[in-house]
């Protein structure tokens, strides 16, 4: 039997949600039949028609509380009644459009600043490679990490190839090579990749094909290059017949087969690699070593892309037990490693990495980590705001809402339509929100130092942003409409529909909310001005060298097959012609030298440090410097001579050390004259004199106390170091452009087909390596200015709201005589207290998170006492104005 | 005509004890929890038909739209199993209170 005549499936009640008739129709009917019976019973005890009517309606009482008691009881009831509120609070929130403009922005910065922050998290974590299922694929990455990080070997990816066990294995190396498009030579990002790469990958050609398992079979035997999107676009203007093309890699012709889709740029994000050539080429791509067949040579990266549902962890101690039973039979062949080099080998821990966190380095991603907690801050502060706005409005509605309650409606159904109120509130400011995130998520990703220069990182919108969004903007609105709605509905409905309710309590519950609100904002004004302090100090610590107005750029002539001795030969006829335009005025720079480590770069090379044939306690940074180095650089001589002309290939060794490695290799002093060898295994090529002791200087990143330094004359002991930077100083009038020119110039009259390269100043190179760091101190800059501007704004709120409310009593009281300090005071009093309160909070928090920074801690409290006074000196004197004869006669 | 009000929860079970006789529409229903208790309840057509829905959301009793005496379309109500059950649950139930009840009336 179909219960209650069909009428309670749940399609039926759908239906009825939005069209009451039906049921209606059915109930009335039930009921109608009812009073006719009660009609025709009287009628049959001989009433008369009219007063058996009136007798049936008196009995049934009224039936229109007996029908809506009905549709109480059904289950759709809420949704129906919900339907009924939200039109109800669009009408409201539409009739009181300040307050709804500034719950909603102040909801929009909240919401926006967490969907910029997570749009670029979610492009950056998820989506920076444009592949296939990239949340399968993995790095084989080795522990600790200060070890080769993923640097593994040719025969190890060998042997993995036909097991299964970690799905397709792929290997790939990025490299820099010369590459010649008929006109010109460049210096281009290259990667080497394995025949299966692409397929792996799951990346489609846009022309051509790309690199196949046939095209990587044998040593030489493949001389074909794949183009990215971007190279084939810039390079290659876009031909039509690019596939075909010639392009010659470090001297050797390769035909080009196809180009990637736009935004491949290789599997490590933030480089752009721009040619792709299969992994047997090797010979070619890395001029002077090929390793290929080396099992103990470090220095290939090796993915693969994980069965679905493969259990990661366990795999990656099955690549570890499987490493080490390959790499012990070599190892204990080996004759050339040391025992502490084998041992070293032996203590890898290898695991398996998802490339989606090896995509953000550590440092990123703990300044993102804390950027992540300022949003999240912020977002707390518009929520306050939020709920300061809604206490308000509640005590506004107070006479409404105390009428509704005592017509009968019941307490949670005025909740739910206050709800329902804040709910379209958290919806606008959602909306706003994804506009005004999506806005500057791109400007904010421009900034970001995930990407290698020049690099796209384009941040899309998708439904996870979405959801992300929604989430928030409900969570948020809902989390602090409860509160404002359960206090409004909690009143002494005497008191209010009389106009003479303002709960103690509910303006207790304001002034916390407020002290909240000033405690985070002095939390995010500190932090914020901390890390604007930190890049300060960084910008302005002593390097020991001058980095003002240099500028530098590199040449790397083994991607042109010299020889060592071409090489020093080309250097030393570079260094003439420089020295000679650093003399001429209109060269635009004042002095010139090569070195082989470029200041503010990661790039920098060690050396062991052997006293009478015992390691020294020492491993310093080695740089390979011309003549006139130390000068150019601004470097201070101790003791003893610098590095010049007569320190050239046959002459006696000679080298310079810094103060540091003076006194930690020779702490008696004696460092001057004394020799020591670089090498065990070339000790008679690696024995210097030190001629001279310099001033200590940190090369590669001024956050970094300044390191042991040794400089050797780069024509005595060439290091494998491919590239040589030359370095120029400014002069007063010369600009970039001019120096580049002249430098330009130099090198091809010793080289016409040598390309230079990688021409920056040192404040380039610095701004590139503190890119995270001015990011912070940028954004959240701005952030904790929003949270200032935010809380300046909920105070004012509060207190304007309290001096339009109380406008009444302080008009009779002014009349009555008081005095305007009377009226202001107790009011600036309160919110004295309560920002006080809030300034203690804050700095309380501060302490207990170990964020407290006493130089900025006192500026953060200080403008927001400002921001604070200015807040509440706009009311109190709004309320001083007050008219008593106006204020009385309004109500 | 004396009227007295009915303790709550008394409804439910005083509506399911006169459907164990069989289906009845609300009126008869109405009318019989009149008559039967000689004229002292009555019951209040904006509590019964709410009562009504509740039992048949329950699953106490079922509907059927039918015909009346006196030849009308009315919904017919009907004791189910789980209605059964629960009568004798509410039934024994309120024995025992209601001794009790008498008990301390009695005694007090």
């Amino acid at each position: 039997m179909d219960t209650a005549g069909g009428s309670h499936g749940v399609g039926a009640e759908l239906v009825r949600l939005f069209r009451r008739r039906p049921t209606d129709a059915e109930l009335d009917r039930e009921l109608q039949f009812h009073l006719e019976e009660l009609i025709a019973s009287h009628l049959r005890d001989g009433v008369e028609p009219g007063e058996a009517r009136r007798r049936a309606l008196v009995e049934f009482g009224q039936l229109d509380p007996a029908k809506e008691a009905m549709r109480d009881i059904r289950w759709m009831e809420p949704l129906r009644r919900w339907w009924w509120d939200l039109g109800y609070a669009m009408r409201y929130l539409w009739a009181a459009p300040g307050f709804t403009m500034a719950a909603v922005l102040s909801l929009a910065l909240g919401i926006g600043a967490n969907t910029a922050l997570f749009s670029i998290l979610n492009t950056a974590l998820l989506r920076l490679i444009p592949v296939e299922r990239p949340e399968e694929l993995v790095w084989f990455t080795i522990d600790p990490a200060d070890g080769s990080g993923r640097r593994l070997n040719y025969p190890f990816w060998e042997s993995l190839q036909g097991d299964r066990r970690w799905g397709p294995v792929f290997c790939t190396f990025a490299t820099t090579g010369s590459v010649s498009d008929a006109a010109k030579t460049e210096r281009v990002e290259l990667e080497l990749v394995s025949g299966n790469y692409f397929g792996v990958l799951g990346v489609k050609p846009l022309r051509g094909r790309l690199i196949a398992p046939d095209d990587d079979r044998h040593p030489m035997g493949h001389p074909v290059a794949v183009v990215s999107h971007a190279y084939w676009q810039g390079q290659m203007a876009s031909d039509d017949r690019a596939v075909g093309r010639t392009l010659r890699i470090n001297g050797t012709a390769f035909t080009v087969i196809g180009v990637t889709p736009p935004g491949f740029a290789g599997s490590e994000p933030g480089f752009r690699r721009m040619v792709f050539v299969p992994m047997k080429m090797k010979r070619v791509a890395t001029p002077g070593w090929d390793a290929l067949d080396k099992p103990l040579v470090s220095w290939l990266q090796i993915g693969a892309r994980l069965p679905a549902g493969a259990d990661r962890v366990a795999l990656g101690h099955e690549l570890h037990a499987r490493y080490h039973a390959f790499q012990r039979t070599h190892l204990d062949a080996d004759r050339k490693l040391t025992p502490g080099q084998k041992e070293y080998f032996r203590r890898w821990q290898l695991s398996l990495e998802t490339m989606r966190d090896a995509a953000l380095d550590r440092r990123v991603r703990d300044h993102l980590k804390t950027l992540a907690w300022v949003v999240a801050a912020l977002l707390a502060l518009a929520c306050a705001n939020l709920a300061g706005l809604l206490l308000a409005r509640g005590l506004d509605r107070q006479r409404e809402i105390a009428t509704r309650l005592a017509l009968g409606a019941g307490r949670w159904r005025v909740v739910a339509q206050l709800l329902t109120e804040s709910l379209l509130l958290g919806l606008g400011g959602g909306a706003a929100g994804l506009m005004l995130g999506s806005w500057c998520a791109p400007a904010i990703a421009r900034q970001f130092p995930l990407a290698g220069a020049g690099s796209e990182f384009e941040v899309r919108l998708d439904a996870t942003v979405f959801a992300f969004t929604l989430a928030v903007s409900l969570v948020a609105c809902l989390a602090f409409g409860l509160l404002p709605a359960l206090q409004s509905t909690r009143l002494d409905l005497l008191r209010a529909i009389k106009g003479a309710g303002q709960s103690r309590e509910r303006r207790r519950v304001r002034q916390w909310l407020l002290a909240a609100q000033v405690a985070i904002a002095v939390v995010l004004l500190t932090v914020a001005g901390g890390f604007g302090l930190r890049l300060q100090a960084v910008l302005a610590t002593d390097v020991g060298f001058n980095r003002e107005r240099m500028l530098v750029a590199e040449i790397e002539p083994m991607l042109l097959n010299y020889s060592n001795t071409e090489r020093i030969a080309l250097y030393r006829r570079l260094e003439g012609k420089l020295h000679e335009a650093a003399k001429r005025t209109g060269s635009g720079f004042t002095a010139a030298a090569l070195s082989t480590v470029i200041p503010m770069s990661h790039f920098n090379w060690s050396t062991l440090f052997f006293v009478d044939g015992k390691p020294r306690d020492v491993i310093p940074r080695a740089n390979q410097v011309g003549p006139g180095y130390f000068q150019m650089m601004g470097i201070p001589l101790r003791q003893g001579r610098l590095l010049d002309e007569r320190d050239d290939a046959g002459a006696p060794r000679a080298a310079v050390v810094s103060e540091r490695t003076a006194r930690m290799a020779f702490p008696e002093g004696d460092a001057l004259g004394r020799h020591f060898m670089a090498d065990p295994r070339a000790p008679r090529e690696s024995t210097f004199e030190i001629v001279g002791i310099v001033g200590d200087i940190e090369l590669n990143d001024p956050r970094r106390p300044s390191r042991e330094m040794v400089y050797f004359p780069y024509r005595q002991w060439p290091f494998p170091a491919q590239a040589m930077a030359i370095q120029v100083r400014l002069s007063a009038e010369g600009s970039v452009g001019t120096a580049l020119t002249s430098i330009r110039q130099a090198v091809a009259e010793c080289d016409g087909d040598l390309p230079l390269y990688g021409a920056r100043t040192t404040e380039e190179s610095l701004d590139m390596l503190l890119a995270a760091e001015r990011l912070s101190a940028l954004l959240g800059g701005f952030f904790a200015l929003a949270a200032a501007l935010l809380s300046a704004i909920g105070l004012y709120g509060v207190l304007a709201h309290e001096v339009a409310l109380r406008r009444r009593e302080f008009g009779v009281r002014l009349a009555l005589g008081a005095t305007t300090r009377l009226i202001v005071w107790p009011l600036m009093r309160e919110t004295i207290v309560f920002t006080l309160a809030g300034v203690a909070a804050g700095l309380l928090a501060l302490a207990a998170g170990g964020l407290w920074q006493s130089s900025v801690a006192p500026a953060a409290v200080a403008v927001l006492l400002l921001a604070a006074s200015i807040a509440a000196w706009l009311p109190g004197r709004r309320a001083a104005r007050i008219e008593p004869a106006a204020a009385l006669r309004c109500d | 005509m004396p009227k007295i009000d009915m303790p709550p929860g008394a409804l439910v079970l005083l509506i399911l004890r006169v459907l164990r006789a069989g289906p009845l529409h609300g009126y008869a229903i109405a009318q019989r929890i009149h008559a039967l208790s000689a004229e002292v309840l009555r019951v209040e057509e904006g509590s019964l038909y709410p009562a009504l829905q509740k039992i048949l959301l329950k699953g106490w009793v079922t509907a059927e739209w039918g015909t009346s005496e006196t030849n009308r379309k009315v919904r017919f109500y009907e004791l189910t199993a789980a209605g059964r059950k629960q009568l004798e649950a509410e039934l024994d139930g309120y024995d025992r209170v209601n001794e009790a009840i008498q008990a301390v009336l009695r005694t007090a």
